[in-house]
């Protein structure tokens, strides 16, 4: 891809976001071009976008409820406008709390139609971090089908991680649709089958959900720390752990890509594909 | 009306009375000496001013000599020393520049122990902005944590403590997007009423932008403003310096001192700051840049000046305030979070003033945030200090910083305690299971999943995957940096000097077992009443012994950053916290604690902890020795702390250092692990187990000929390592420690299986399944969290 | 019989700080809302339970935990005299879309917002046991963020309207107290109020 014709990403700053940096970075080593947006830049200059993404972190530090403040914020007129032309949108982590608290996602009846609460865990409260296996759906209208089913090794980092909605119906009406775009899953892709490979207690075990038309994902891990083999823990179980020990010794293959650099391509791919059509 | 404190008219119970009722903690003789200093009576401002520089926080009043007696600061590589906040020393070319790696130390104690959940969060506040104040990016946080006993006599108040400042740090420092890149956690009931809360910072910047906290000497030809950034100025936190020097007489009085954490706010700063000095750096414009922290806007304002030789006139009534209503003295000694201070030119100042109001809309991200100029710099090395019209203090700036020493007695105690008789036929299996249910040896990833470990996309070797954290922060260099930090209170209450020594060279072992050369250490020396001659004995041990462990240890070789094999390990920074002591009158255990900082040069080679691969050799390094003193066995099995301490031979932890640095650069080590508390049993259970005790293998283990007796084979505490090498390069291996003098112990090799076999002259000595060992060695954390009894957040 | 015991920050509560700017600031409500206070509010239940000595076992209950609050940074305080009720489950039905110009007196709501019931059964073990011992029969625990909201309006219907709109988040221009899929507005108490009651 010639460097003229790189889809151009912006990653949005709200205040107190925290991974807008590693997100560009993964953005661009997916070929795309990466700026970092503050919250309060004149919205017209997102027009020149053709992707988005909205990173973890803890904007307005969760205050009312994550991703509550934020999600009222002026720069998501743009967002919206952006979304109806089809642009790609990744909000991970804090940044997909915002994505479902504008509305944005899962974008059925439109508004608010779930939340991603407070997670649920057996022995313990407040933040959880460690690594989970995404199992993805190759069904999904999402860009993110590209994984084409894969099980991908995750890092998460939340507290309120946990989709749960009070709509009758709707997760099997999202399932139904392809609209869950991850779950969380064993190491051979089988059913999490609750706490502890389910880390929140989320419904019907989803990790990223996207709206109708696929272009908007909202995920709860984080892709842009496993981008590079080189993040992934040596003694992960499964096809990634064995190859990040078997690249001991070699910066060279820990340079290479890691588990989350797919969703990235994936991503950019379809915004070079819009951009093109 | 600025009141004046004529301090040679009162008779001394006047002057108690006085003192007592504006809250200072200065003593009489000291309030005097304000007044000979500045050869006229002194304001209350004035007053205010020096109790807080003159604290034993922020003078050093006790420590100084010491610490500039008995420490190595310097170094070819250092390029600044312990003489600001934060201590920067040479880390490497990486990414076509030089890096210099950013290391401070603070305690957060005394605000734990009465508010657990601030306390802990504002202690990480204050640690950061030290290192941010440099130019630096702050890439990694350590939290070094003490708690009482938590099955003692204060169980409930402890865990409660220990509940809140976990909770503290999380909701802190995640949001703060600085990775957590571990610590460590102690319980010993000593602590039972002053925990102990650590906070370690490490930052990167390139040499060329290493930002310093004085007025740059371009003030000489051209006006400078100062401008104070962040938090409108409130009375929380005043006081906070003497706080931080008083005993506590009940935890639940004191609350004036601490302050209200915001790391939204300190986050936004931290990019607002970064575009200021982006540029500045690019317009070639000279700044100082210092963060407030005690002694708040009259302290940051005069060693700003005084650091660049200059003076500083400051207005109190531009300041951004929550109240008109505070005091002169609250506002220029308060220790509000979230504020730095700048230096600038004044043509500098407007646009300056842009970013923060405007670009980053402080405004609004926090009511009454704000960046104002308050003051400005003058060519007369005067301090003066003024609200609108009224005069507060006006004095030479060198009486202002001058500080204050003491010389105090020293008595240090050492406890010597006979071994216990042991029994013998004990079944050691079960002995290992109890060790490894013990809360100061149990799985600490319960702990470590509240921290966010991986934000910022450097972290290589996270907390608990082996004995160091390991960043790899460049993109095309495999350069890395390993940080890592240790104290053995167990220890150092049998003898302060060996405490102090031992944590020297357990911090040496742990990054040797990553390949990393020893940079630069930080500490912070956590002690009870210099007052008394006893805490104070121990401190000044634990100085020697630390300065004597650097200089016996060395820096060994390392060919990039021009430092000779033989040049001691400098002490870039550190901290001194006194006073650590309950109403009670007992001192907690002498408790310094170290982080040593270290260089990677290709984090390729760096191994975990666990073991890799069934059929690999697994050797010993370090004779087993009997020095079951201060240690987990004894204290368990026999309720004992008796018997010898572990010696620091600081030859013989360089000698086996330099062999695991060494082998694991050349690409040997499969896994390495120090042997510490519990001994080569508990260190061989955590390499099967380790973070990840799912993909765990096992260790068919024959122990070597020794006169010793089989528990103390298994669980004395001398140090050393235990390492995989890879099937192929155990010749290499064996050649690198006859080069160093250093005998390598075979033990035996890696199972598939993942269980624990160990066997000695062909007997079994004990045999325990892998899910054996993870039930004992996971449960007990979690259940000194117990769900409900944690304190408020 | 019930005890609600509403605490109190003695420092600085950034989030009502926060929340003032969103809904002054970003949605709109500037001048119609009049004042915001946020509280934690904690409801204890003992059917049979005599309220003296419910409440003296509470007092004791406080002092051994800081699980409910903390003296060194919030101020706690029971709320006998007028126990407030259940109150009314704000609904979507009730919103009202902001008025362009605030209109009529000044209205007082509180507003109680509770995540999923709000119930904490890791409390009501621990507390339940210490209170059994005492005599008092503890049934219920349940935590949620007290809301103290102050607008304006021509009636109380209007006033509800109001309230319901700036709670319940519907969308990214819509309400912002909480999130209706997981979290329960109720309205404990909607009163009409002059001014000087206001202030004193």
């Amino acid at each position: 891809m010639s460097a003229l014709s790189k889809p151009r990403a912006a990653v949005i700053q709200f205040p107190g976001v925290n991974c807008e940096y590693e997100s560009a970075r993964a953005l661009r080593a997916a070929g795309a071009e990466a700026d970092v947006l503050r919250w309060n830049v004149d919205s017209t200059l997102l027009t020149e976008y053709d992707l988005f993404l909205l990173p973890g972190g803890f904007s307005y530090q969760d205050r009312i409820r994550a991703g509550a403040v934020a999600a009222k914020e002026r720069i998501l007129d743009a967002v919206a406008e952006a979304i109806e032309l089809g642009k790609p949108v990744l909000g991970i982590c804090n940044g997909a709390q915002v994505l479902v608290e504008a509305g944005f996602v899962p974008g059925l009846a439109g508004g608010l139609e779930l939340a991603i609460a407070p997670n649920r865990m057996p022995d313990r409260e407040g933040y959880f971090s460690d690594w989970r296996f995404l199992k993805s759906n190759p069904e999904s209208p999402s860009w993110a089908a590209a994984l084409n089913g894969s099980v991908l090794p995750v890092p998460f980092a939340h507290g309120e991680g946990r989709f749960t909605s009070r709509n009758e119906g709707l997760f099997e009406q999202l399932d139904a649709a392809g609209q869950i775009v991850m779950r969380y899953a064993k190491a051979d892709g089988s059913a999490a089958d609750g706490w502890p490979v389910n880390p929140n207690g989320s419904v019907m075990d989803v990790a990223g959900i996207c709206n109708r038309a696929g272009n908007v994902l909202a995920m709860m891990p984080h892709p842009e720390r496993c981008a590079w083999l080189g993040q992934v823990p040596e003694m992960l179980e499964g096809d990634w752990g064995a190859r990040r020990q078997a690249a001991m010794g070699s910066w060279d293959d820990l340079q290479g890509p890691g588990p989350g650099h797919a969703l990235f391509t994936a991503m950019v791919a379809a915004a070079s594909r819009r951009k093109e059509s | 009306m600025e009141a004046v404190i004529e301090v040679s008219r009162l008779t001394e119970a006047e002057l108690a009375e006085v003192l007592s009722k504006y809250s200072l903690t200065l003593k009489l003789d000291e309030a005097r000496k304000v007044e000979e200093l500045l050869g006229r009576a002194p304001t209350l401002t004035e007053l205010t001013l020096f109790d807080t520089m003159w604290s034993e926080h922020c003078s050093y009043k006790s420590s100084r000599r010491f610490l500039g007696e008995n420490l190595p600061t310097d170094g070819p590589d250092v390029i600044l020393g312990p003489v600001e906040d934060a201590g920067i020393v040479r880390l490497g070319t990486a990414d076509g520049r030089s890096w210099g790696l950013v290391l401070s130390h603070e305690s957060h104690n005394h605000p734990s122990q009465v508010l657990p959940f601030e306390g802990a969060a504002t202690g990480i506040g204050g640690i950061v902005r030290d290192v941010y104040c440099m130019g630096a990016e702050v890439v990694g946080v350590l939290d070094p944590l003490r708690f009482g006993d938590p099955n003692g006599a204060a169980a409930r108040r402890s865990r409660e403590i220990m509940a809140g400042v976990v909770d503290g740090i999380w909701h802190y420092g995640n949001a703060l997007g600085v990775p957590n890149l571990g610590g460590d956690l102690v319980f010993h009931p000593g602590y039972d009423d002053n925990c102990l809360v650590n906070v370690v910072a490490l930052g990167l910047v390139p040499e060329d932008e290493i930002v310093r906290s004085r007025v740059p000497k371009e003030a000489a030809d051209e006006q400078y403003d100062f401008i104070l950034i962040g938090k409108p100025t409130d009375e929380s936190g005043f006081g906070g310096a003497a706080f931080a020097s008083i005993i506590l007489d009940d935890e639940e009085e004191n609350r004036g001192a601490v302050q209200v954490p915001d790391p939204f706010l300190k986050r936004v700063l931290s990019q607002a700051n970064k575009a200021v000095l982006d540029l500045a750096r690019v317009e070639g414009v000279p700044i100082g840049f210092k963060d407030l922290g005690a002694g708040g806007i009259a302290c940051v304002s005069s060693e700003l000046a005084e650091a660049g030789g200059f003076g500083m006139k400051v207005d109190l009534a531009r300041v951004s305030v929550s109240s008109d209503e505070l005091a002169s003295r609250v506002i220029a000694c308060s220790e509000t979070q979230e504020r730095y201070g700048l230096a600038v030119p004044r043509r500098f100042s407007e646009r300056v003033l842009r970013i923060y109001n405007e670009e980053f809309d402080l405004p609004h991200v926090y009511p009454g945030a704000c960046a104002r100029v308050v003051g400005e710099v003058t060519n007369d090395r005067r301090y003066v200090l003024t609200r609108g019209d009224e005069v507060l203090s006006d004095s030479d700036i060198e009486v202002v910083t001058s500080g204050i020493r003491y010389d105090r007695e020293s008595a240090p105690e050492v406890m010597e305690l006979p071994a216990p008789v042991r029994e013998s036929n004990r079944d050691l299996g079960r002995d290992l299971l109890m060790l490894l249910a013990d809360p100061n040896i149990c799985d600490r990833s319960y702990l470590y999943q509240h921290y966010d470990s991986e934000v910022q996309g450097h972290t290589c070797l996270r907390p608990g995957e082996g004995d160091a954290g390991v960043l790899s922060p460049f993109m095309d260099n495999p350069l890395g940096l390993a940080i890592t930090c240790d104290g053995n209170p167990w220890y150092g209450e049998r003898d302060p000097w060996r405490g102090a020594a031992l944590a020297v060279c357990e911090s040496v072992r742990n990054l040797a077992c990553q390949g990393g050369w020893p940079l630069a250490l930080t500490d912070c020396l956590n002690y009870g009443n210099p007052e008394k001659a006893g805490p104070f004995g121990a401190f000044v041990e634990g100085v020697r012994a630390i300065g004597a462990a650097c200089r016996g240890i060395g820096r060994m070789t390392e060919e990039e950053t021009g430092a000779e094999p033989n040049d001691p390990i400098p002490v870039i920074s550190g901290n001194v916290s006194f006073y650590n002591e309950s109403s009670r009158g007992a001192a907690i255990p002498p408790s310094p604690i170290v982080a040593l900082a270290g260089r990677v040069a290709d984090i390729s080679r760096v191994p975990g902890q666990q073991f890799k691969g069934a059929g690999n050799p697994v050797f010993m390094i370090g004779e087993r020795l009997d020095e079951m003193g201060g240690g987990v066995y004894n204290r368990l099995v026999y309720a004992s702390k008796g018997g010898k301490l572990p010696e620091p031979d600081f030859g013989k932890v360089r000698a086996e250092a330099l062999v695991m640095i060494q082998a694991v650069q050349a690409g040997m080590v499969k896994a390495a692990h120090d042997i510490a508390e519990g001994g080569l049993a508990v260190c061989v259970t955590e390499m099967i187990l380790g973070r990840r005790p799912e993909s765990g293998r096992g260790l068919k283990l024959e122990l070597p000929a020794s006169n010793l007796a089989l528990d103390i084979q298994l669980f004395t505490e001398t140090g050393g390592f235990v390492t995989e090498i890879a099937t192929d390069r155990v010749d290499d291996f064996k050649a690198l420690c006859a080069r160093h003098d250093v005998e390598p112990y075979r033990l035996g090799e890696v199972t598939e299986e993942r269980s624990l076999a160990i066997a000695a002259a062909g007997a079994a000595v004990l045999n325990l399944a892998g899910d054996e060992l993870e039930r004992a060695w996971r449960r007990t954390l979690p259940d000194l969290f117990p769900a409900g009894e944690g304190g408020t957040s | 019989m019930r005890l609600d015991l509403q605490v109190k920050l003695t420092t600085i509560d950034l989030v009502r700080a926060t929340a003032w700017l969103s809904l002054t600031e970003t949605l709109g409500w500037q001048g119609i809302l009049e004042g915001l206070t946020r509280y934690d509010l904690w409801r204890f239940e003992s059917p049979d339970a005599d309220l003296a000595a419910f409440r003296a076992a509470l007092d004791v209950e406080l002092e051994r935990t800081s699980s409910y609050y903390n003296p060194n940074k919030q101020a706690r305080e029971f709320l006998t005299e007028n126990t407030l009720g259940d109150g009314r489950r704000l609904a979507l039905a009730d919103t009202r879309p902001r008025p362009e110009q605030p209109e009529g007196d000044l209205w007082r709501a509180l507003v109680w917002v509770t995540d999923e019931g709000g119930e904490r059964p890791d409390l009501l073990r621990a507390s339940g046991a210490q209170l059994r011992a005492r005599g008092v029969n503890l049934t219920s625990v349940r935590t949620g963020t007290l809301w103290d909201i102050r607008l304006h309006a021509q009636d109380e219907a209007h006033a509800r309207g109001f309230v319901a709109g700036l709670a319940l988040s519907r969308d990214r221009r819509k309400g912002l107290l909480l999130n209706p899929h997981y979290q329960e507005g109720h309205l404990l108490k909607l009163e009409a109020v002059s001014r000087a009651t206001m202030e004193a």
